[in-house]
């Protein structure tokens, strides 16, 4: 037998319940302790993979996994040469800019040239000043950007948000939207033509089971 | 492994900052080596069947000259240094370049097409880890002065025939047009053409599909829908009679359906398929372009293209041409191919004797190593580790005994009658 369909699913986060769901809901429940990173499921056809959400287009690019459910961002962010296959509509968010209240950023444009920008995101805020043609410096954080301002460390941020709650919550609101992204299933591309029959089979699954209840557990 | 057993004292403590080597770089022990080898005979022979001769260029040249017709991502990605004369050199990333330079310089007189292979190492600094070779063995061919369709199928035939002599598993080719693909993109405005192209490159017909809905003019409508079946399709004659109506294309339209009749005319059409996705980042191709796959690595394993403007950025007159390049290290974890299993004897003893035995084994072309003062279990586990199919006990000026690795027992033989005994096995083996 062919090795099973490698599935990349992300082991923590808010990507994480729902694609746990949607597979249960397709009747492929991931069969094993709580932190195994390598799953089973009654399919034998198929196999999980728990890993970071942020290096599931890597390892989907790199084939050590055939498919995965990754952010839409993340992949742009990683520039991952990967296929997106299908968007399952849930895991919705924005890549904003966002500002302290009372500062007076009220767009990319006023945030002064060399003024520092923190974010999970380099590759994106790079891309997004050079487009309006600002010079700042990107400061790589890996988490809880929003507290960079009020610690001193940056003028602004670039984060996704998807209530606007938390940036609230530390003094900052959004004063551009830069990109909206949801949950995706990422396909290598190799893989895609190599095991087409079988993915197909299981996005019309995703598709089915998507259209009986999205599975939204946010 | 069997090594570390043996003599764990080789082995110096973990951590020790000497025992490493920079990130995605690579050893080769003596079976990885000769897996290699092979490899690179074959490509060798293969290459020659089929007229092509073997150049070689310097591994370190000019960046100015490296990087000519590469673009930006891969000119950014060569290792860089500078020359004692303050010029900047560079390792280079890619063979296509310096092999083009080689052509128009030393060999522009030659009557077309020309006809050359290359199998050396190329470097590239890849920031991302995962990318996991900075070195690579890269294996290629350029046909100098070939139209289309002629060099094309000349091409893709000939990769076709080289992969199966490499026993590369159920490999397949994907085949493009940079040309087509970027002409297409025109046909769109400005402020879509961008997103388009993500698109494509991503596979989503769901965004192209919600693309189509929000397009206005019946025009821009049918190109949308153009691009959603050039995605569907696998097939070099559908993608040409998808795109024969939009009359910017036609060209690029004609080409494919020319490729395909050649392909399967020719019986080899089978296991070439079409993919619009197929982006190559190297800005010189023209035209088609094309990559190998196999299911068990990850990656595309080698690719190439046509690349009609490269040989004028050289000086040369404007000469069409296409090329491809393997990568070998690829190959290797992918093929099926093993290197033949050969006779070797170990001698052990007294060392006049031994000496002498290995002397004439030599002479008879099988090869032999003299081990001295070692004997007993220890040899019977240093000639498995090394891959020796026989041990020779050197007894006396007149008589040696023979062990064959996996037999039980020795032979007693005289000295003159070891190498014929050794040679016949290579027949049973």
């Amino acid at each position: 037998m062919d090795a099973p369909i490698r599935i990349c699913i992300p082991s923590k986060g808010r990507l994480r319940d729902p694609t746990v769901a949607l597979f249960e809901m397709m009747g492929f429940p991931p069969l094993g302790g709580g932190r195994d990173y390598i799953q089973g499921t009654t399919d034998p056809r198929f196999q999980f993979i728990f890993t970071r959400a942020s290096d599931i287009p890597l390892y989907v690019q790199y084939g050590a996994a055939d498919l995965g459910v990754t952010g839409h961002d993340l992949i742009m962010e990683r520039e991952s040469e990967v296929y997106e296959l299908a968007d399952l509509n849930y895991g919705e968010c924005l890549l904003v800019l966002a500002a302290p209240l009372e500062s007076e950023i009220r767009s990319g444009m006023d945030i002064p040239d060399g003024a520092r920008v923190a974010t999970e995101y380099p590759n994106l805020a790079r891309k997004f000043f050079d487009k309006i043609g600002k010079q700042v410096e990107i400061l790589e954080v890996s988490g809880t950007a929003e507290l960079a301002p009020r610690v001193g460390l940056a003028s602004a941020i670039i984060d996704i948000t998807t209530t606007g709650e938390t940036l609230m919550r530390n003094g900052l609101r959004i004063v551009e939207e830069i990109m909206e992204s949801t949950a995706v299933i990422a396909c290598n591309r190799v893989s895609y033509k190599t095991r087409r029959d079988l993915i197909e089979e299981l996005l019309d699954g995703i598709e089915a089971a998507m259209k009986r209840g999205e599975p939204r557990c946010i | 492994m069997f090594i570390y057993l043996f003599f764990p004292t080789f082995f110096p403590q973990e951590g020790s900052g000497i025992t490493k080597i920079p990130e995605g770089l690579k050893d080769l022990t003596p079976s990885e080596t000769e897996k290699r080898n092979l490899l690179i005979e074959r490509f060798r022979e293969t290459l020659d069947l089929w007229g092509y001769r073997e150049v070689s260029t310097p591994t370190i040249e000019f960046e100015t000259s490296l990087s000519k017709g590469i673009g930006t991502e891969m000119t950014n990605s060569m290792f860089k240094l500078q020359d004692v004369d303050g010029e900047v050199i560079a390792l280079r990333a890619e063979m296509t370049a310096p092999v083009a330079r080689m052509t128009s310089t030393r060999l522009g007189e030659w009557h077309k097409p020309i006809r050359i292979f290359y199998i050396g190492p190329v470097f590239k600094r890849t920031r991302r880890s995962w990318d996991d070779s900075r070195e690579t063995l890269q294996g290629g061919l350029e046909l100098i002065g070939a139209e289309t369709p002629y060099g094309e199928v000349e091409v893709l035939t000939l990769l076709k025939d080289l992969l199966r002599r490499l026993k590369v598993p159920e490999a397949t080719i994907d085949v493009g047009h940079s040309a087509l693909l970027k002409e297409l993109a025109e046909l769109f405005p400005e402020r879509t053409r961008r997103e388009l192209m993500n698109q494509i490159r991503l596979r989503d017909k769901n965004r192209l599909t919600k693309l189509l809905e929000e397009m206005e003019k019946p025009e821009e409508k049918d190109r949308v829908k153009v691009l959603i079946d050039l995605l569907e399709t696998t097939s070099i004659g559908e993608a040409a009679s998808i795109t024969s109506n939009i009359k910017e294309l036609k060209q690029y339209s004609s080409e494919l359906e020319e490729i395909a009749d050649w392909l399967k005319e020719l019986g080899v059409a089978d296991g070439i398929g079409f993919d619009i996705t197929l982006i190559r980042n190297l800005e010189y191709y023209t035209g088609l372009i094309f990559e190998v796959i196999t299911p068990s690595i990850g990656v595309p394993i080698g690719g190439g293209g046509r690349y009609d403007n490269l040989m004028e950025k050289f000086g040369a007159p404007a000469t069409k041409a296409i090329g491809f390049a393997l990568d070998m290290d690829k190959v290797s974890r992918a093929t099926g191919l093993t290197p033949p299993k050969k006779v070797r004897a170990l001698i052990f003893g007294d060392p006049r004797i031994a000496y002498r035995i290995g002397r004439e084994l030599r002479g008879k072309g099988i090869p032999a190593a003299v081990n001295w003062g070692q004997d007993g279990e220890n040899l019977l586990g240093f000639a498995e580790t090394w891959g020796y199919t026989h041990i020779v006990k050197a007894e006396s000026v007149e008589e040696a005994s023979i062990l064959k690795l996996g037999k039980d027992g020795w032979t007693k033989l005289s000295v003159r009658e070891i190498p014929d005994e050794i040679s016949q096995a290579t027949g049973d083996s």
